[in-house]
């Protein structure tokens, strides 16, 4: 406790998380029964083929991106509540945010290069 | 008592949680925070799907072996479940930023239903992927 103030800047992420939910509900929704179906009966042109039509390919590149973002958002909020050490609770969010940065990174250059017919 | 051994002494915090009963409310949103943090796992599947699908045959066909695993079965249905719970529990919850739903009647009852449509959501997909449905 320094007893500073607020620190006029945490509204903004509040509504980020939400408004990325709002976001995530259609997308997350179409992805993951197409995840699933793929992965349990369908080979690899089924897989390539879905992912090259424009809707799943716009779907999927809400899903990494805004789902990366809540997931930091989320996570923020987290160890924000739970996790008072600063020596441990900063590191953390930044090892945290670069996961998913790393992620969101892999993810989309990888649907480029199916969405371009690898 | 104003010496310093007193005023060393931690001091009680709530919410008490070893006495704490848990209710369906406080449970649901405990549960909320964890699918949430799980949905992490699920984002690196479904990452890891993609950039395999991306880099070519052989290592598409490693994924689906780890996939395809009794395992990876059970990882899947977990984290379509709590996909489809932190849906439903979000979705509540933004009802409830939006200041509508709060008497207890209605948060118990919205509660139930969420649970419910998770459980049913989960289910419909996994019929719908093995072609039941």
């Amino acid at each position: 406790m320094k007893n500073l103030g607020s620190a006029k800047s945490g509204v903004a992420p509040w509504i980020a998380l939400r408004a990325l939910a709002l976001a995530l509900i259609p997308s997350t929704i179409y992805m993951i029964v197409g995840f699933l179906s793929n992965v349990v009966g369908k080979d690899r042109e089924t897989a390539l083929l879905w992912l090259q039509s424009p809707i799943s390919a716009a779907f999927c590149l809400i899903t990494i991106v805004a789902g990366t973002r809540h997931f930091a958002l989320g996570m923020q909020v987290v160890v924000e509540d739970y996790v008072h050490d600063e020596n441990i609770r900063i590191p953390l969010m930044i090892a945290i945010r670069f996961f998913c940065l790393l992620m969101a990174a892999i993810g989309v250059l990888s649907l480029f290069k199916i969405f371009a017919g690898a | 008592m104003h010496n310093s051994a007193a005023r060393n002494k931690p001091r009680p915090m709530s919410p008490h949680l070893q006495i704490y009963r848990p209710q369906l409310t406080s449970v649901l949103s405990v549960l909320h925070r964890g699918c949430g943090m799980g949905l992490g796992a699920g984002a690196f599947a479904f990452i890891a799907w993609i950039a395999a699908l991306a880099i070519g045959a052989e290592t598409y066909s490693l994924f689906m072996y780890c996939a395809k695993s009794i395992l990876g079965q059970l990882f899947l249905f977990g984290i379509s479940f709590s996909f489809f719970y932190h849906l439903c529990c979000g979705i509540r919850h933004l009802v409830f930023d939006a200041c509508f739903c709060l008497d207890i009647k209605t948060a118990y009852l919205t509660g139930y239903a969420v649970l419910a449509g998770s459980a049913l959501m989960t289910a419909a997909t996994w019929l719908k992927a093995y072609g039941v449905l």
